[in-house]
């Protein structure tokens, strides 16, 4: 099924068979003083336009190539465009600096050459109820150590390991 | 197709990706502030383990337990210096949750235990412990101390034979 559209212009192009310019007619009545007015145009036009050859094409191309160059380029404002790059681009960017930001403040680490780097072990307070006995702290680096003096011995009879 | 493409990806990247991108970012700040900065109680497991440093031969060491655990096979070395003991070997160890306002313990053989009283989440990572050290019924020593997951805090009890028993209380997990 044609739509209006390509019969429209089928019609004006004179491509329709008779039987169905008869029918188009007749559903369009309107149309067809459009057609004698174009088939008017159509013939002037022949009659009229006439092909011209182009004389000096050289000076015709330096003419149309310097109206080219001086014609205004569309360029995007610095602050649309930031420097050309995308929205999207600056986007990603700042996604990825933001994640790079957020995994060396968030995530910890240390020097893996080193296994006592990351060690974190600060006595903040120590208390025994026992007089005789107190505790000092040694701290080294990578290891921190309560030492407990004036402590009753352990017999050697008592088995700790069962 | 161009032309409506980049008109396209210019929309989408001015008015969405930008302000996606900043939404984001911020949720992503604020997530991070609220997991960081707050002190609060949390379940962690704490792991403790009952050493014996001494200057044994190997044909005279307890028995055949293992030496050191591997948790702390990094801090042998220096260990062994800072005690001035030639070798260390494990008693016991054991591993318990602690949970907030709930008081748990390791219990070694011989009566002696650590009681966890408090584990309190510090920004960085970080955690309040407070302990004590029990032998039998008798307290040994309270203490507060700032650690981080996987850094012993190494406390120095009694003798015991030729050697000093340590206790070694981490927090793992």
């Amino acid at each position: 099924m044609k739509t209006f559209e390509e019969r429209y212009t089928a019609y004006l192009d004179g491509l329709l068979s008779e039987s169905e310019a008869a029918i188009f007619e007749q559903e369009q009545p309107a149309l067809v003083a459009q057609k004698v007015e174009w088939i008017k145009l159509q013939r002037v036009l022949r009659e009229n336009l006439v092909a011209v050859e182009l004389t000096k094409t050289d000076f015709f191309n330096s003419q149309l190539l310097q109206q080219i160059t001086n014609a205004p380029s569309r360029r995007r404002s610095l602050v649309a465009g930031w420097l050309g790059i995308p929205w999207l681009a600056w986007g990603g960017l700042g996604a990825v600096t933001a994640g790079v930001a957020l995994f060396i403040t968030l995530i910890p680490h240390g020097d893996l050459s080193d296994p006592g780097s990351g060690y974190v072990a600060e006595v903040l307070k120590t208390t025994t109820i026992d007089p005789n006995v107190s505790a000092t702290v040694e701290s080294r680096k990578g290891i921190t150590i309560i030492k407990l003096e004036g402590l009753e011995k352990v017999p050697a009879d008592e088995d700790l390991t069962h | 197709m161009l032309i409506r493409s980049s008109v396209l990806g210019t929309y989408v990247a001015g008015n969405c990706s930008f302000r996606t991108f900043l939404l984001g970012a911020g949720l992503l700040f604020v997530m991070a502030g609220l997991t960081q900065a707050g002190e609060a109680p949390v379940v962690e497991s704490v792991w403790g383990c009952l050493l014996y440093a001494s200057n044994d031969r190997p044909a005279e060491k307890v028995q055949t337990q293992p030496q050191i655990p591997t948790r702390i096979r990094d801090y042998d070395e220096r260990l062994e210096k800072l005690l001035g003991y030639a070798s260390i070997q494990t008693l016991g160890q054991g591993e318990t949750v602690v949970e907030p306002n709930r008081p748990s313990s390791i219990v070694f053989h011989g009566n002696i235990r650590v009681e966890l009283t408090g584990l309190t989440r510090q920004p960085g990572e970080h955690f309040l412990v407070v302990l004590r050290l029990f032998q039998k019924d008798h307290q040994l020593i309270e203490t507060q101390a700032n650690v981080t997951r996987g850094s012993p805090l190494f406390i120095r009890g009694p003798l015991w034979r030729s050697g000093q028993l340590v206790v070694a209380v981490m927090v793992v997990s």
